[in-house]
Parts: structure tokens; sequence; C-alpha cells
């Protein structure tokens, strides 16, 4: 077939699933047992996942789990490069910091896809947003080995920041299609989370700043006074 | 024990193939491959040092097999994480095997090339630290010859990485995106680590050593930064942020799932497209744009839906084909997750 120009515009012809109530997930492949099956099917299969997330709270349990075990990995890994207390405290401070973006914005992600015409729960929001962060914390759980192979070489605060900060946003932005997907999965329209997902990345850039020092030897302070990421990121970049 | 020869993994034999796509035996395949990259990339490295010194040599021998292996080993687990995002559906140790069997192949190709530069690194002048001047010259171009001769035995790998996903029956969107994703997580891992193994080479004033001083003390990148400023001076900054926009650009595109053009067949079941069948009830939307028709699957278990283009002969024919798809779409339920009674009103459509 030709192509011809046209001087038409784009139009949706069909909207086959338009205005209908939340559909039930039918039945499908289940997810396998074992301690890395639900990593696996977060890469792979992520609607054995959401199948599952809609039968209890069973799912939303274990994807907490997988959050808060990849969020102390990594944050391990980043206090390898100072060492001492902060082999302790960024762990605790990447998984509290994970934990309060997702609880922070899960309100705004449920509006949001409310005004986009999601039908879904606030139960079923959170599972998507939980899988979201899960995936990203997997993936910067596979990211790790690099960022420990930088992080032995040099001693510049700047540099293991910004190498850190590379894999986070790449990390999150695979994560937050991951949560895209999974609420269109669940309502019969796309669901637009286009003006959502840079809130969120938002808030997680600014508790890189407020959780800070992440990357640097620890001081005597576990919280520091209010400073946005921007101008923290300037400053750490003049010192 | 079947032990596979270089030449069968750089042919990448059906034997071979057969084994990676079922995951059978596969330790076969691993320990040829580690073989291979041992005894290759070692021929090599005894090429790289052996004009300094026969000590260089023996030190450059054992770093160039062992840097292609840390390679691996550190980006392993985040190369089977992407090919699993990336719908490849690789399991960690296919992803493993790939990645393996590249690198044997790069050091395959190294190995072959090794007599000849062993035999142009005994030909030229020696390295002699009382005449600096001529040695550091002569060393710089034999640098050149090992770094193309590297260069093109990398590529190689590569080419031959992107034939083996191909075979191993990788949509070719899909095998592009994860060729790329991973080099660029092997790039990223590679020029830190040869940057911590240096030097292989060896300079003619420096002594012959395993480990340059002072081996942890900065990285690949803030060298890079170094020759950028003496190079550019002042518009080094403006330089590396065009290269950084031009670099992310290009692998944002290459990494981005394109709509497959296809040509298709209106049935009654549903649309045949290139020869196979896809039921009403797996599509999810239609676009008529101009002569155009863009078809959007339902999502699969990956919760990714697939989007096909159809160049039409013009809008008209377009049009029509895109209302007889979605009035027979209509008419089903459709998705697995849309199993619900479709109202009256879309009934009545």
């Amino acid at each position: 077939m030709n192509a011809q120009a046209s001087p038409m515009h784009a139009q949706p012809i069909a909207q086959p699933h338009a205005a209908r109530p939340l559909a039930e997930l039918p039945a499908g492949a289940t997810l396998d047992s074992g301690p890395f099956a639900l990593v696996e099917a977060l890469l792979k299969t992520p609607a054995a996942i959401l199948r599952e997330s809609r039968t209890g709270y069973g799912m939303i349990v274990r994807l907490s789990v997988i959050v808060g075990a990849t969020a102390s990995l990594v944050g391990f890994v980043m206090a390898l490069f100072s060492g001492g207390p902060q082999l302790l405290f960024v762990p605790l401070k990447v998984t509290l910091g994970v934990f309060c973006c997702a609880l922070l914005c899960l309100p705004s992600l449920h509006v949001f896809s409310c005004l986009s015409g999601a039908e879904q729960r606030v139960k079923d929001t959170f599972a998507a947003l939980l899988m979201g962060v899960a995936l990203m914390g997997v993936l910067l759980v596979g990211f790790a080995p690099i960022a420990w192979i930088f992080s032995q070489a040099t001693s510049s605060v700047a540099i293991m920041g910004g190498v850190h900060l590379a894999f986070l946003v790449i990390s999150c932005m695979l994560g937050l299609g991951l949560v895209n997907r999974a609420l269109t999965a669940m309502n019969r329209n796309p669901v637009r989370t286009r003006l959502w997902s840079p809130l969120f990345l938002l808030v997680v850039l600014q508790m890189t700043t407020t959780l800070r020092p992440l990357v640097g030897p620890a001081d005597d302070t576990f919280l520091h006074s209010r400073s946005f990421f921007l101008s923290h990121w300037v400053s750490s970049l003049g010192e | 024990m079947t032990v596979l020869t270089p030449t069968a993994l750089c042919r990448l034999d059906e034997r071979l193939l057969e084994q990676v796509r079922r995951g059978v035996a596969l330790r076969d395949v691993v320990l040829s491959a580690i073989g291979t990259i041992i005894l290759g990339a070692g021929a090599y490295g005894l090429a790289f040092g052996i004009w300094r010194a026969p000590e260089q040599a023996v030190f450059s021998a054992i770093k160039l097999p062992a840097l292609l292996l840390s390679v691996a080993v550190c980006t392993i687990g985040l190369g089977a994480m992407l090919a699993m995002l990336l719908r490849s559906k690789l399991s960690l140790r296919q992803t493993a095997v790939c990645m393996l069997l590249s690198f044997a192949v790069t050091s395959a190709v190294l190995g072959a090339l090794a007599p000849m530069s062993i035999a142009l690194d005994l030909l030229v002048p020696p390295s002699d630290p009382t005449k600096l001047a001529q040695s550091v010259s002569v060393g710089r171009a034999l640098l050149l010859l090992h770094t193309t001769a590297v260069a093109g035995a990398g590529v190689t790998g590569v080419v031959r990485l992107r034939a083996l996903l191909g075979r191993l029956g990788l949509d070719h969107a899909v095998a592009r995106r994860v060729l790329v994703s991973w080099i660029s997580a092997q790039f990223l891992v590679g020029s830190q680590l040869s940057w911590l193994f240096r030097p292989f080479f060896g300079e003619p004033r420096v002594r012959p050593t395993f480990f340059a001083d002072h081996v942890l003390h900065g990285n690949f990148f803030d060298a890079v930064a170094v020759l950028m400023r003496s190079t550019f001076g002042a518009a080094a900054p403006f330089v590396f942020a065009i290269f950084a926009v031009g670099l992310a650009v290009t692998l944002v595109t290459m990494l981005h799932a394109e709509v497959k053009a296809v040509s298709v067949e209106v049935g009654g079941a549903g649309l045949a497209v290139n020869g196979a069948l896809i039921r009403w009830r797996e599509i999810a939307s239609v676009r008529c744009d101009g002569a155009t028709v863009t078809i959007g699957l339902v999502a699969d278990e990956t919760l990714n839906g697939v989007r096909l283009r159809v160049v039409c002969t013009s809008a008209e024919a377009a049009l029509d084909l895109a209302r007889q798809i979605s009035d027979a779409s209509l008419c089903v339920d459709a998705g697995p997750f849309r199993t619900a009674l479709r109202p009256a009103t879309d009934r009545a459509r």
C-alpha cells in the first residue's frame, strides 16, 4: 500500500472500552512462589502481580518487603563510598525516604488518575504505585555494582552524587512507566500520569536533599535545615 | 562436558544456538566462552605489553581477560533485568551466556590478531628510556594500532551479539533495544574498569607495573574532563553539554518502542496481520491519521500494548479500514482485563 499525504487530522475511530465499570481481572498465569519470583514477575509478567493484588493485602505486603529490601541494599552500596556510621544511617534513610515518597504521592496519583477516568480503588492505586517503586528498587540494585566500582575510584562527592542521581532518574522513569501501564490495565481507557510523573520525580529528588548526606561522610545531624534540591546541588558542585 | 571451540562460538553453530535457546547445557557454553576469553584476550594482552617489556606483557596477558570477565560479571545482573523489561524473554542464565559469547567472539578476534601484533611489536625499534623521544613516537603509533584492533574486535563482538539475539528469535526492535541497553551498561563499566586495570601498554619512562600508582585515585571520566579542558579550554562545559545531550537523544531514540508497520487483511474472526490472526477482542483502539491507520492492541502479561501501523493507498481507504475494525471490535469484549459486560449504549452501536 502506498503512503499518501492527507490533510486529515488524527481522529480516534474507536473507543470500544469507554465508560464501563471496573472490570474484574480474569484468571491467568499465577505467580510462582520463591524469593525471586516476585522480582522476576515485576520484570517479565507484572500482570500476574496485578491479578494477585486484587485478592487481598498479601501482595501489598510482599511488594513492601521488596521495596524495603532493595532500598536498604541500595543505601548500603551508597554508604560504602564513605563507610563508618553511614553504613547504618544511609540504608535507614533511603528506606524511610522511599516509603515517604510513595505515601506522599499516593493521594495525588489516585486523584489525578480519577481525573483521567480511572475507576480503581485506593488500594489498587497503592498496589500500582508500589509495583513502580519496587521496580525502581530492583533496577537500582542492578545498577549497584556499577555505582560501587565508581565509588571505589573517586573521592568526589559531586561525581558520586551525579552517578547515583543518573541511576535514580533512569530507574524512576522505568518505574513510573510501570505505574502508568498498571493503572491503564485496571481501566478501560488509558490513564494519563504525565502530569503526576514529574511531581513524583520532584518529590524523590527533594527527598535525597532532605535526608542528606546520603553520599559523603556522616555528621551529627539526622535532619538538616531545609534546602531546595537545586540550590543544594549548586552548593555541592561549588565545594 | 562438551567443549565448544572458538571457531564454533564465532560461527554461532546451530547446536550452540539450540543450547542457548532451550537453556540446556549452558555450563558447557559458559566454560567454553570463558576459556576463549582467557586464551584470546590473554594472547592480545601479550601483544599489548611485549613492546615495553616481557613483565608488562605478562601483566597485560592477565589483565585483559580479567577486564573482560569483570565487565561481564558487573553487567550480567543489570543486563538480565533490562532484557526482561524490554520484553526479550531471555532468562538470567541466557543473558549471561549471550554476553559471554559476545566477549568470546571479541577475544577470538583479538587472539587471531595477536601473532601479527606481537610480530609488529618485536620488529619496530624497542622501548628505550635513553632514546625517549623516539620511543614515545613509536609507542604512540603502536598504541593507536592496538586501540584500533581492540575497537575492531569489539565491533565484531557486538555484530555477532546482534546476530545471536536475532537467531534466538527476538523481534528486530526488541533485539535492537536490548543490544543498545547492554552496550551502554558495558561501556559505562568497561571505561571505568579499564581505567582501574591500567596500564596495559606501558610507557617508556615508567617501569613495568601490574597496577598504576594511586590506582584508586581519580576515574575515567575525571581523566576525560581533564583532557576536554586542555583541548577545548573555556568551551569545555559547552562541548560536554552538547555531547551529553546528543548521547541522551540517541539513546532515547534507539530505546524507544517504535510502531510496527504491517499489512493487514480483515477477516471474520479478526485481523490477519502479516499472516498471523489478531482476534477482535485483542484490539484496544483504532486511530486514523490521513492514510495511516494505527491499531493499538490490548496489553499482554507485560502490561505493554503493541501498536501497529497500516499505510493505506488513500485517506478514504484508511477511514474505511478503521471503521471496519472499529465496528468488528465493538461486537466483542476486549482484552484480558476487560471482561465486564459492555453497556447497552456500546452494544447498540
